[in-house]
């Protein structure tokens, strides 16, 4: 596994460079290759089979999002799409929220809205980019370590391990808005610990297809969240945030639950 | 009074910064991503004959990237205030050498943040020179825009309509 871990790490930190000088952009898209670059590294590549029902998982993350909407609802109302935008506008552009022009804010609600008309490219984006790193993280790393601790304690290693590997993006401002902002580190580590047996709950059920799906729709998705709560307190009231993670909790004791009976158990890893 | 004005060389920096932030990032993505699934599914896509071609596709592509930067106009710009409007940039359709008294041309100021640019001519979000449109305005004209500026001028001449935006420029910087 050394040279699954010097690729998949190291590749990411020699990205970091490029993505501080020119932006996390497409660079963060090369990054989420390093864990299949890290597979093939190894020299134990496999062959998923891809299966168009499995790319149907992209929709289950929909459950999390109303799950995070949920908790979030237990400790303050929504405030609306346009709330949320203006404040992530805001954040992005650094300027306080009431200087985001009404026009723009508008605008990109209803960009939102329309949203659904591109489900189909999104799924198949989202769900390509992702497969790039659940070849390596559920595919590979996972069964590997199920074989010492089981599948709920490799779920929760290799989330620890997938959560820190997103260190250089989290330091660039990835998620949380604010570069060199360290408690992303912690946060996400957790949102990702917390995310990972849902994961593999899904990989064992749909395989790597499924399990990219599974996180592309999350990435997709994401965002929904915004247009009910704006991202304010951003380690609270955010999808990779506190609320995130507890929508994570219900899905994943589920998970957990069905792992340890063995019923996730009906596809071959 | 506000000038603005860029050398070739600066031209040529901002096409390099053009094709490092977006197309070669892009680029890696899709090589990288090929060769992934080119691995894993034994697709065969890098061989010894493949690999040549991609880098020549490469140098082709870093070619035509910075390609019109190298015959760009030792220095293009504008200048206005003290009552005169100065464009010369003689490249993509906007002339060189134009002065206008600003009494002969109705001025409008367009916050940039408000806008999307588009433009037939040269230049990524860093430098366009050429005919430009402000949308969702729908007001086009020929001229330069510069990464950065904040405010952009609609100068409406006898003869033309002008975009022009540069660092700084802004109402107060012309009439003060």
């Amino acid at each position: 596994m050394i040279r699954f871990f010097a690729v998949a790490f190291g590749l990411t930190w020699l990205l970091f460079p490029a993505m501080y000088i020119w932006g996390v952009g497409p660079w963060a898209l090369v990054m989420m290759f390093t864990p299949a670059l890290g597979v093939i590294a190894q020299g134990e590549v496999y062959r998923p089979e891809l299966r168009a029902r499995d790319l149907l998982v992209f929709f289950y993350p929909l459950a999390w999002v109303t799950s995070a909407v949920a908790m979030s609802a237990l400790f303050a109302t929504p405030e609306g799409p346009e709330a949320g935008v203006r404040y992530l506008f805001a954040r992005l552009l650094n300027v306080p929220p009431e200087e985001v022009p009404k026009d723009v804010v508008s605008l990109v609600v209803t960009q939102n809205l329309l949203a659904p008309l591109f489900i189909p490219l999104a799924m198949v984006v989202n769900t390509f980019f992702a497969f790039g790193e659940e070849y390596g993280w559920r595919g590979y790393l996972t069964p590997k370590l199920a074989k010492r601790l089981g599948w709920v304690g490799a779920s929760l290693a290799v989330g620890a391990l997938w959560g820190l590997w997103h260190t250089p993006v989290l330091l660039l401002g990835h998620n949380y808005f604010t570069r060199f902002w360290w408690p992303s580190i912690p946060l996400f580590t957790l949102f990702c610990v917390a995310a990972s047996p849902v994961l593999t709950w899904v990989y064992l059920r749909h395989g790597v297809w499924g399990a990219a799906a599974f996180h592309g729709g999350v990435n997709a998705f994401a965002g929904v969240y915004f247009l009910l709560y704006p991202p304010e307190p951003v380690w609270l009231f955010n999808p990779a945030g506190v609320m995130g993670v507890l929508g994570w909790i219900p899905l994943a004791l589920y998970a957990v639950w069905d792992m340890r009976r063995g019923a996730a158990w009906r596809q071959p890893a | 009074m506000y000038e603005f004005w860029v050398s070739r060389w600066e031209i040529f920096v901002a096409a390099l910064r053009f094709f490092v932030f977006y197309v070669l990032p892009l680029i890696a993505v899709l090589v990288v991503a090929a060769y992934v699934i080119s691995r894993i599914y034994g697709k065969g896509w890098f061989t010894r004959r493949s690999v040549p071609i991609l880098i020549g596709v490469l140098i082709f592509t870093f070619f035509v990237a910075i390609a019109d930067s190298l015959v760009a106009p030792e220095r293009v710009g504008f200048a206005v205030g003290g009552g005169r409007l100065v464009v010369d940039i003689g490249w993509w359709g906007v002339p060189s050498g134009k002065v206008y008294n600003l009494s002969q041309c109705m001025l409008d100021w367009v916050n940039a943040s408000t806008v999307r640019i588009w433009k037939i001519g040269r230049g990524g979000p860093f430098i366009t020179v050429g005919k430009i449109t402000l949308m969702p305005l729908g007001v086009s004209g020929y001229g330069m825009v510069v990464h950065d500026s904040q405010w952009i001028l609609v100068a409406r001449c006898p003869d033309m309509t002008y975009i022009l935006g540069g660092p700084g420029l802004s109402p107060e910087a012309v009439y003060d």
